[in-house]
Formats: structure tokens, sequence, C-alpha cells
């Protein structure tokens, strides 16, 4: 499934290290160590409008105990 | 989880039922025959072990609500005495009628993590991971 692209920074910081330098890069995917976080600006322009998934790769993460498929996973909306 | 629940629970309408482990009642109903009145409340189920209180004993009516001290009775089972929770019974408290059944289950967070947009926007996601 066709995803838009995030861009991301560590939180608080505006995309911007201390010294000024960018930190902000294009990424369709992140990846996070235990107690990280990031921000994220998905950017719809130009994205074709439908539905699309936010979801986490580990697969394991991707069950909803009865209900089966689901878990860590969650619908973006774009609207035309 | 996303914002609480997993999806897809953003498109059943109305709350899931939870797991049995996060469920403070398994089942609930008044039992026949009790000589039911505001200090003997009769029930069928099970106290969960997740906190070993009922935190929300309005499963039974919407009107009882118990201060955080009114814990679990220790052998709850079949027959409850309310006893211990005599003082904290609002004036407004309906005994329930033989027969009357409850909802099974604490719901969970009842807000949808679906994330809309107009093509053009913005969408700012803070993600975190715990683990």
């Amino acid at each position: 499934m066709e995803r838009p692209a995030a861009a991301r920074a560590r939180p608080g910081r505006g995309g911007r290290a201390a010294g000024g330098a960018n930190l902000y890069y294009s990424t369709n995917s992140v990846t996070l160590g235990g107690g990280e976080s990031a921000d994220a600006i998905i950017d719809t322009t130009g994205v074709q409008p439908g539905t699309y998934l936010l979801y986490t790769s580990n697969l394991n993460y991707l069950s909803n105990n009865q209900e089966d498929f689901g878990g860590m996973m969650t619908e973006i909306v774009v609207n035309p | 989880m996303i914002n609480g629940r997993g999806y897809p629970d953003n498109r059943p309408a109305g709350s899931l039922v939870p797991s049995a482990d996060h469920t403070y009642v398994e089942a609930a109903q008044v039992a026949g025959g009790a000589a039911l009145d505001r200090f003997n409340i009769a029930m069928s189920g099970m106290l969960s072990m997740d906190d070993g209180a009922y935190n929300d004993l309005d499963w039974f009516s919407a009107r009882i609500r118990p201060p955080p001290r009114c814990g679990a009775l220790p052998a709850a089972s079949r027959t409850t005495s309310g006893r211990t929770c005599r003082s904290c019974w609002p004036a407004t408290f309906r005994v329930p009628a033989v027969g009357d059944s409850f909802a099974i289950g604490k719901a969970s967070q009842n807000v949808s993590t679906r994330i809309q947009a107009t093509q053009g926007q913005k969408i700012l996601l803070r993600i975190s991971s715990w683990t």
C-alpha cells in the first residue's frame, strides 16, 4: 500500500540541533529504541485521497487477542 | 496499543468487551431468592485479580458509586454483602431486581483512534516506545 511520506525529528526540538543544524529528514518508517520518542509530520500534499495505515512492523504486536488481526495499528484517512 | 486501544476497534460502534483478565465482574446478575435491600446485593461472578477491588460498582447500577476505600470483600462469591459500604450508598441507590442483568466487562477507552485529514494538511504525530 502506498504510504504518505513522513518526516521526523526528536521531540520538542523543532527538527533542529542546538547549533541550528537541521535534523529533519524524510522517511516512511521510524525505528525507536526503548523509551525513545520521535515527532513525525505526515504531509498529505499530493497524496491520493484514501485510507492509509499507520502500524508497527513488529508482527507480534499486530494481534488483537480474540479479534485476531489488529493491535498496534490505526487508519489515516486522507479526504479530498 | 494506539491511544489506549487496538485497531480495528475504531471501526465497530460502541466500546469493546475487554479480555477477561481486565474484567472486574466476569459475569454478574442478581441471584434469585435473595432478600435484596440496600445492604444485601447478590451477584454471581468473580473478582478480577488485576487490582482485587470493585472499582466500578456502577456495573450493577449506574447510581452506585462507592468511594475508593470501599474495597473488595475477601470472600466475594455468590452473595456479597454491601454492609462495609453502607455509608457510601447514595440516596439515589436503586436496589437491583431479581433477574437484572448487567454489562459484562469494563469498557475500554471509547475514543476513536482514526486520524483524518484533508488532502494538503499536515499531521503531527508523537510516537513513543515504552519497551
